[in-house]
């Protein structure tokens, strides 16, 4: 019932994308991928999508590694958003976002996929677009929609597997405020019935918001992985992020809000500290 | 892209897929017929579908007897050529933009034609030392068949440069193609430096492009395989699609993407081989006919495939039609006309995609 990475390590030449990664995703819950530039959080994304086969380690998605799945049925129980909103072609919103129902082709009823693709589409809030050509969106629309494709792609249990799993890099990169929350809102109540979100995310206040666990990464390694309270110290994302944070408790959910963009141990050279010193006098 | 993207707030409507294939499908029959009837011996509409009712038994046919041996034995099998090899250079030239994620791209791309071409002259200037080996009856098959392999070779060679660590790279396979076709003109301009002056004549007639090679002899062979690659293409149509959205991408949608990549390769190489090996080099089908469905229909492949083999077929015949009619008895090479139409139409194309870039 479960998505696992177990020592999962990706190198390319000399360079280490993820060393030693153990993590479990779950249905039901939404899952954080946290880190700074660089920290392997989408290298973590594409193994667990099965994109690309560890170096060392193994992933096992219901007790198979992906690259076991055919790739039909790999599609209808895990979704993947990637960065990329180019689409080559001039093909409309609807068109888009109807390709998620091609894995289900012969298994699902036609009024169905109609009813799933509609669905979809207001679920993030794209519905008045769907007679538009994809390439004449912004960027913030353009990534609502590749959402609602992710979303129609799993948004009903097959007898593939027993549960289903969303995975999202980066969904918020371009939203506006009202359509961050929005997404991250929908993909709660997604993981309502049975799925399993994988989020890649850079604002760490929205991962305290809308996260059930978060997995810390740096410099590819597993820093800390737990429950979202826990998890989410504001010395240790200090720490990581090399920004000086407070926390802020707003309603029971820790709000984060930068002190200073450099901490004296990590970022700054000695030099430039020096500078900074003399000109707070 | 498309002439809907100019306003980018509209509302987009397709066409149904169904009645706009009907009506291609209608209209590749009407200019197949035309193609039979019309020429420098001119047989009526109703003389030419007699005479095909009378070679059924259906009816007795109205057509004199030099009507229908310019029918059956010269003009109906040039006319299903045409139809064929329109089919195939459009199909597999809205294969290769879907695979190439480009609407630029053409089954030249990959080194087919170029390497084809090269086997073609090399044939037609060096194999008077070898061609004397083979019987008579071979002879008349050896530029065929080195055309064939020579565009197969160039696409394999191509290939293997794409690959690494059994994947295919798109963008290497395209740069390996641009290196492949200026390795084969650098061998088509040396023997054509060579060549004695018989030679310089038939090979450039052959890159110019012709139909007059279809003969009842050669249709049985050349007709399947060009067709049945080209029909293959049709299956790959959902797959491509989603190739829309990026390779990766495709992946998750459950597409076997090194699978599509061979098979579609595999497939534009057969079909484009068999039919430039019979034909010559016939530009600008691949790149317009496909561009046109676009522009109508919308970029759907469930359309634009099928609908692009039954445009070119339809397109091509007319061409073939205008190359015999236009300096009658003579014929112009067909190769000139497509591109005289073509060359214009693509660069309205660069215009609009300039001016659509600028907005």
């Amino acid at each position: 019932m479960t998505l696992a990475a177990q020592s999962v390590s990706v190198r390319i030449g000399s360079a280490t994308l993820l060393d030693d990664v153990s993590l479990v995703a779950q249905p039901g819950e939404v899952l954080g991928l946290l880190g700074p530039n660089g920290a392997g959080k989408s290298t973590l994304l594409s193994v667990l999508a099965g994109d690309r086969k560890p170096d060392s380690g193994t992933i096992r998605l219901h007790g198979r590694s992906p690259g076991a799945w055919p790739t039909e049925a790999l599609a209808r129980v895990r979704a993947v958003m990637t960065q990329s909103a180019s689409v080559a072609f001039d093909f409309t919103v609807h068109e888009v976002v109807a390709l998620a129902r091609m894995p289900h082709a012969g298994r699902t009823r036609a009024v169905d996929d109609r009813h799933i693709i509609a669905s979809a589409l207001d679920l993030a809030d794209v519905t008045h677009l769907a007679v538009r050509l994809y390439p004449s969106l912004s960027g913030g629309e353009r990534q609502r929609v590749q959402a609602a494709r992710a979303l129609a792609q799993v948004w009903t249990a097959t007898d593939d597997a027993p549960c289903r799993f969303l995975m999202l890099d980066e969904p918020t990169a371009s939203l506006d405020l009202r359509h961050q929350h929005a997404l991250l809102e929908a993909v709660r109540r997604f993981v309502g019935s049975g799925v399993g979100a994988i989020v890649v995310l850079h604002d760490i206040n929205l991962a305290a918001a809308y996260c059930d666990r978060i997995a810390l990464l740096d410099r590819g390694r597993l820093v800390a992985c737990g429950p979202t309270r826990q998890t989410l110290a504001a010395d240790r994302l200090a720490d990581i992020y090399g920004v000086s944070l407070a926390a802020i408790d707003d309603a029971g959910t820790p709000h984060f809000i930068v002190r200073s963009a450099s901490q004296p141990d990590r970022a700054a050279p000695a030099a430039l500290m020096g500078v900074r010193a003399q000109a707070s006098h | 892209m498309t002439a809907v993207a100019l306003n980018a707030g509209s509302a987009v409507r397709r066409p149904a897929t169904a009645p706009v294939l009907l009506a291609l499908a209608v209209l590749a029959v009407v200019i197949g017929l035309a193609g039979l009837a019309l020429g420098p011996l001119r047989t009526g509409i109703l003389e030419t579908l007699s005479a095909f009712a009378g070679r059924i038994g259906l009816a007795v046919s109205t057509a004199s007897q030099q009507q229908e041996a310019v029918l059956f034995a010269i003009r109906l099998p040039r006319v299903l050529l045409s139809l064929a090899v329109g089919a195939a250079l459009a199909a597999a030239g809205a294969a290769m933009q879907g695979l190439f994620r480009n609407p630029l791209a053409d089954p030249g791309l990959v080194g087919v034609s170029a390497g084809a071409a090269l086997a073609a002259v090399a044939t037609i200037v060096l194999g008077d030392k070898v061609l004397h080996l083979l019987s008579a009856a071979a002879r008349p098959w050896a530029l065929p068949v080195a055309a064939f392999a020579g565009g197969l070779i160039a696409t394999a060679v191509v290939r293997c440069f794409g690959l690494r660590d059994g994947r295919a790279s798109v963008a290497t396979i395209l740069l390996a193609g641009v290196a492949i076709n200026a390795l084969c003109s650098a061998g088509i301009g040396f023997l054509t430096f060579i060549a004695d002056e018989q030679q310089l004549r038939s090979l450039v007639f052959w890159t110019m492009g012709s139909l007059g090679a279809a003969t009842w002899k050669s249709l049985p062979l050349a007709l399947p395989l060009i067709v049945i690659p080209t029909i293959m293409l049709m299956r790959d149509t959902r797959a491509l699609d989603a190739f829309a959205l990026g390779e990766r991408e495709a992946g998750h949608l459950g597409v076997d993407v090194e699978r599509l990549k061979r098979r579609v390769l595999v497939l534009v190489a057969l079909a484009t081989s068999a039919a430039v090996s019979i034909c010559g080099i016939i530009g600008f089908v691949g790149l317009v006919v496909p561009h046109l469905l676009r522009i109508a229909c919308g970029p759907g492949h469930r359309l634009v495939l099928p609908g692009a083999a039954l445009l070119g077929a339809a397109l091509l015949t007319a061409a073939d039609l205008a190359a015999r009619l236009i300096v009658a008895p003579a014929e112009m090479p067909i190769g000139v006309v497509t591109a005289l139409v073509g060359g214009p139409f693509f660069l309205w194309l660069l215009a609009r995609r300039l001016r659509l870039a600028d907005t």
